[in-house]
């Protein structure tokens, strides 16, 4: 499956101006520029390009030689990749591959993990960078507070929650759940690949036995 | 080579007939004029969609690290810039355009974008390209090759200095191929556009050309003749936005 070049356009635009609000993301691919990372979206049979420099990343659909390395893995692998705090963990825990130069494909998955957005500047592009900064000073404290409580709370609540009353899956279940859920779609895929088969092969023994 | 000069022939220039020596000093015009313009143009004239048609171009070249390529009336570079960082810096990619403003405002954008290393730049006539024989692996011409005088001479010229194997691709505006876009995309063109063309470069003469340029340009299988004829091989053609723009491809076998 290849997708539309406008999808490429939006996925590049999207990524690069992602990457452009951490402003120093840009400068870890530098030591990549050069590269061509591949992510092989299995079940969909999909592939993404990516050449970064240390100005953006390039993304494309098709790429006729050999890419330096390839990152394979389910929708929902690819995304646990992406989220997870420590993706070298999360690599070896779900069904995400890399083949290649494996350094260079675990070191760019570990840089897109860490993006961390600067919201004061994104708003300064929006107001300026005096107001900005203002509204920065006095929401900053309060925020980080917030921000401090809120993830104590979701911490206890979720350490309780799941521990405690068990009521939830730990993280551990959780990822074991979405490989169950992978291999049960996959299995759908082959089921449904061999009624077709099988749909085929009835209607050939009908004709010939029509005939 | 025969003396077309003495035999007085004319060839358009957009929808009047200039001499044919005349053509390439008065395109050179049209360009030394929009140069300054030529993106923010590009832009406003197709809403953006030309980065589209450039990006299927791309993904459809196969260029991969090591590549020679060429492209060719290069313009402001959209093109080589994107392969340059393909080929990586094994590969090498020859920005070339006949307009020396052309090629000056491309070369600033690309050492601009900090690429360098890579890129040459050469101005040359595509009809008599001074590259020697079976030397590239992909040349481009993006919306060029309807300002060529003599446009067989030019796909004669590529087909020598591709590889064997190699690949030419012409995106070019082509003829619409959906029903009732041709009306709408003649008053766009004769009326918007010289309009857009007077109140952002100040010069909408130059954009008349580019209108009627585009529709003295060869069709969808006229041009496909045009390369078979010249020698390419397995042609084929891919229109986009309903065939206001087709994406021509060819190999030397």
């Amino acid at each position: 499956m290849q997708l539309p070049v406008a999808i490429l356009a939006s996925i590049e635009t999207s990524l690069n101006a992602w990457l452009a609000l951490d402003g120093e993301t840009l400068d870890k691919f530098a030591d990549m520029q050069g590269k061509v990372i591949c992510l092989h979206i299995s079940g969909l049979e999909l592939d993404l390009y990516f050449l970064p420099d240390k100005q953006n990343i390039a993304v494309m659909g098709n790429y006729a030689g050999e890419p330096d390395t390839t990152i394979t893995g389910s929708p929902m692998a690819l995304i646990r990749l992406g989220v997870a705090k420590n993706s070298g963990k999360t690599l070896l825990d779900s069904d995400a591959s890399i083949a290649g130069d494996t350094h260079l494909g675990a070191e760019f998955s570990r840089i897109l993990s860490e993006v961390d957005i600067d919201w004061e500047e994104l708003l300064s592009k929006l107001v300026g960078d005096v107001v900005a900064h203002q509204a920065g000073q006095v929401t900053s404290t309060g925020f980080e507070w917030l921000q401090e409580s809120l993830e104590a709370i979701k911490l206890n609540t979720s350490e309780y929650i799941s521990e405690e009353v068990k009521l939830t899956p730990a993280e551990a279940e959780i990822n074991h759940y979405l490989d169950q859920v992978d291999e049960l779609r996959m299995g759908v895929d082959r089921l449904e690949a061999r009624i077709n088969h099988y749909i085929l092969q009835q209607s050939k023994k009908d004709q010939d036995n029509e005939k | 080579m025969s003396n077309k000069t003495s035999e007085k022939q004319s060839t358009h220039f957009g929808y009047t007939q200039v001499p044919v020596e005349e053509k390439a000093s008065k395109v050179a015009g049209v360009f030394h004029s929009v140069a300054d313009k030529y993106d923010v143009m590009n832009d406003l004239m197709s809403a953006g969609v030309h980065r589209l048609w450039k990006r299927y171009t791309i993904d459809k070249s196969g260029a991969k690290r090591g590549d020679t390529i060429l492209d060719l009336a290069g313009g402001t570079g959209d093109l080589a810039a994107k392969f340059s960082r393909i080929v990586g810096s094994e590969g090498n990619v020859v920005l070339s355009d006949i307009n020396g403003s052309m090629l000056e405002n491309g070369r600033s954008r690309l050492i601009d974008m900090g690429i360098a290393g890579n890129v040459e730049y050469v101005q040359a006539n595509a009809e008599c390209l001074p590259f020697p024989d079976n030397h590239f692996n992909i040349v481009t011409i993006a919306f060029g090759l309807r300002n060529v005088t003599d446009k067989d001479k030019a796909l004669r010229s590529i087909l020598r200095t591709l590889k064997p194997g190699g690949k030419l691709m012409v995106l070019e505006f082509s003829k619409p191929v959906v029903p009732g876009l041709n009306t709408i995309y003649d008053q766009y063109s004769f009326k918007l556009l010289p309009l857009i063309g007077k109140i952002v470069a100040n010069d909408a003469d130059s954009y008349r050309y580019l209108a009627e340029s585009i529709r003295m340009h060869p069709d969808q299988e006229t041009l496909k003749g045009m390369m078979d004829e010249a020698g390419f091989e397995r042609t084929t053609y891919h229109n986009m936005t309903g065939g206001i723009v087709a994406l021509h491809i060819g190999y030397k076998l």
